[in-house]
């Protein structure tokens, strides 16, 4: 691996003498990229990250990473001194890096204790040395950096107090003139004086303004030596308030592709402005041309030419994305969703569930399909048992039981272990052919439907095959568990969860029994429409 | 062609390798494919999960850092910040920005600066102590909250049962 990507890491110091140097490394690195810091900055609250991550991470949530204070990209100020610490650093690493492993070797080798220390001794002599030789490439790289350097001085003259001793030194030329009371440095006739007075504030004054406004604008860019171009920084545009013309034309000013949604013109407008003002605060300036191949990496990792492992997002981005298509793929689901919310509507306290994950529609489109198809009562869903008198009395007569108070909890904690491993395998079996990403290790726990497999009737096991065969799609994707759109298809694997506590007749009794704990997710097809809506108020709404 | 996200998930990876913390492995399960990585998390010493070894994976968006992964157990954890699915519910793994729960304060939930150890830390530290506030869970909830005897019978069952015994 080392050899793919060869990462300097700080790892590489912890098996030699000098493994103190892992931790020093470790702070000379970006808490972001967890590399070292590409032109370190400082925040408002002064947390030090490389330029682009916190530009990046700013025009995210607009919160410093570490302690969320909200700050603005346009606050950040350089960090030299760490920025020179780290360059140094850089330099000096390899060096003392192979000084410190041939130290290391040379402790392994001899395996007795005698020579143990012998190498010891050697090992302190390698560290000076490793110190002598960074303390060359020091004074290099201090010529590197002093190059660079010149960007504080401009400043420091224009607005420091200093400058009256500098001058009082050298002695003054025997002109006749005088020298400006204020310290302009001009030179004078007498009588001139006060006229300049005048006229030296005024331009005092205004040096002063555009000296303090020269760090704001070009801080970054007079700081490099080598070529200062005017590069201004840009803002982020006030993209709500654009229109897609003017924003496309936008993008075509600054010379980015200009393709794709708004959403995704806006991505890249955002990511352009980041690359470029990390440019511009960077003291080694890029091309544009380079920092045009960044947003291009960004546009094939993660805008719109990523692959479609990205999300639902970047698909349906995609200028060519087939509306009409994906919502006739997707109509079940759609349907599905509408029935959901609605039923969810009539029952507000219904608790927050892992959202199925859209991406898996995306993905396994035929998957998500086929137990909905094979699923019978698709076209009715919502009575499912209307057909089915034996499957009603059995129901009627659960619920009854239950109304009697008889408790049901050991049952469901007794049965669910032994059937669960058997039942499930063979049920999940016709999912596997739809060439999920993960393997069936991730049986979940205790699947209360096979359970009611054996202990209750035909009805249950038609329930179990529809929950059991869209759980396939699940195993791949991890949905995120928490989601604020409340409406999204719940997933599979939490229909199991649903059987728990409401599909089966079995666990109403929960309900009944703590009514403190309404009951929540109640898939459709397994709610008997009439002979339990008095216990389950989310029948009603289906 | 190498996105931040790949590279920092390289860095962890690394790092995690070379000096991982006690009772953690983790990597990706392909290195073709460093947004899908792999861990084995230790049952912590004397909770009831204790001697148990739980495979999960973690799933990595492509703006990570700035998202957090999804982490899924992938095998049977009776857990009350784990759904039933195995989808592992804590505020580390929830991204900035609105609550959804609104009970977490901001300091507890995903920062770039956080990392995949930390949050395998995090969750270590979950499994012995639930979090009963938002259980993701609610029956081990309940049952962790009222009979506990039963909830970690059920639990060693269960760590009996992934080890073969």
């Amino acid at each position: 691996m080392d050899s793919a990507y060869d990462v300097p890491d700080s790892t590489d110091w912890l098996n030699t003498p000098l493994n103190g140097f892992s931790e020093l490394e470790n702070a000379l690195h970006c808490q972001i990229c967890k590399e070292f810091y590409d032109t370190p900055m400082i925040t408002s609250c002064n947390h030090t990250f490389c330029s682009k991550c916190i530009r990046t991470s700013l025009s995210s949530d607009g919160k410093c990473p570490a302690c969320r204070t909200s700050d603005q990209a346009n606050k950040l100020r350089n960090n030299w001194a760490l920025q020179e610490v780290v360059t140094t650093f850089v330099t000096a690493r390899p060096a003392a890096l192979g000084v410190a492993r041939q130290a290391q070797e040379e402790l392994e080798a001899p395996k007795r204790v005698g020579k143990r220390k012998r190498a010891a001794v050697l090992d302190s002599d390698d560290i000076a040395e490793a110190e002598a030789s960074r303390r060359t490439t020091r004074s290099k790289s201090r010529r590197i950096a002093a190059s660079q350097e010149s960007q504080p001085e401009p400043i420091e003259i224009a607005d420091s107090d200093d400058e009256d001793e500098e001058y009082r030194p050298q002695p003054p030329p025997d002109d006749g003139l005088v020298e400006c009371p204020l310290g302009c440095g001009k030179r004078m006739k007498e009588v001139d004086v006060f006229t300049h007075l005048d006229r030296c504030e005024d331009e005092k004054k205004q040096a002063s303004r555009s000296k303090t406004k020269a760090p704001l604008n070009g801080f970054g860019r007079s700081a490099s030596g080598q070529n200062a171009r005017p590069h201004d920084r840009i803002n982020e545009l006030n993209y709500s308030m654009m229109k897609e013309l003017a924003l496309k034309k936008k993008l075509k000013d600054v010379g980015i592709p200009d393709w794709g949604s708004k959403q995704l013109q806006i991505q890249r407008h955002k990511e352009w402005v980041n690359i470029w003002n990390a440019n511009c605060d960077s003291n080694h300036p890029r091309s544009k041309r380079e920092l045009l191949h960044d947003l291009d990496v960004w546009e094939r990792t993660q805008g719109g030419r990523a692959s479609n492992a990205n999300g639902l997002s970047s698909t349906i981005m995609k200028k060519d994305f087939d509306r009409d298509a994906y919502s006739k793929r997707h109509e079940d689901d759609f349907s599905r969703l509408i029935a959901d919310a609605k039923r969810k509507k009539s029952n507000p306290a219904a608790e927050p569930k892992p959202p199925k994950d859209e991406e898996d529609t995306i993905q396994q489109p035929t998957a998500s399909e086929t137990p909905i198809s094979t699923e019978p009562t698709t076209n009715d869903r919502t009575k499912p048992y209307e057909d089915n008198p034996e499957a009603l009395s059995s129901v009627r007569e659960k619920v009854e039981a239950l109304n009697r108070g008889e408790s049901i909890e050991p049952v469901m904690n007794e049965g669910f272990k032994a059937p669960a491993t058997e039942v499930l395998p063979m049920d999940t079996g016709p999912s596997d052919a739809h060439d999920f990403a993960l393997p069936h290790a991730t049986q979940p726990i205790a699947d209360p439907p096979s359970i009611f497999n054996a202990t209750t009737n035909p009805l249950d096991t038609h329930e179990d095959r529809n929950a059991s065969q869209p759980a396939g799609p699940a195993h791949g994707e991890a949905g995120p568990e928490k989601d604020p759109i409340p409406l999204r298809r719940p997933s599979s694997r939490d229909e199991h969860s649903t059987h728990e506590h409401t599909g089966s007749p079995c666990d109403l009794a929960t309900h009944i029994a703590d009514t403190s704990d309404p009951p929540r997710k109640v898939p459709m097809f397994a709610v008997p429409a009439q002979p339990v809506g008095d216990i389950d108020g989310g029948v009603a709404g289906s | 062609m190498n996105s931040v996200a790949a590279k920092r998930l390289f860095q962890e990876y690394k790092a995690l390798s070379v000096d991982p913390p006690d009772g953690i492995t983790a990597g990706p399960v392909n290195e073709d494919d460093l947004f899908l990585w792999e861990a084995l998390i230790q049952g912590p010493e004397g909770t009831p999960f204790e001697g148990g070894v739980f495979p999960a994976e973690l799933k990595f968006p492509r703006d990570y850092p700035l998202m957090p992964p999804t982490m899924k157990f992938t095998c049977d954890m009776w857990h009350p910040n784990v759904y039933p699915n195995g989808v592992v519910c804590i505020s580390i793994l929830h991204p900035p920005g609105d609550d959804p729960n609104h009970y977490e304060s901001a300091s507890e939930r995903w920062s770039p600066i956080q990392s995949v150890e930390k949050i395998l830390i995090s969750v270590m530290s979950m499994i012995a102590e639930p979090n009963d506030e938002s259980p993701a869970n609610v029956d081990a909830a309940r049952m962790w909250r009222e009979q506990r005897p039963q909830y970690e019978a059920r639990v060693k069952a269960d760590v009996r049962r992934s080890l073969g015994l």
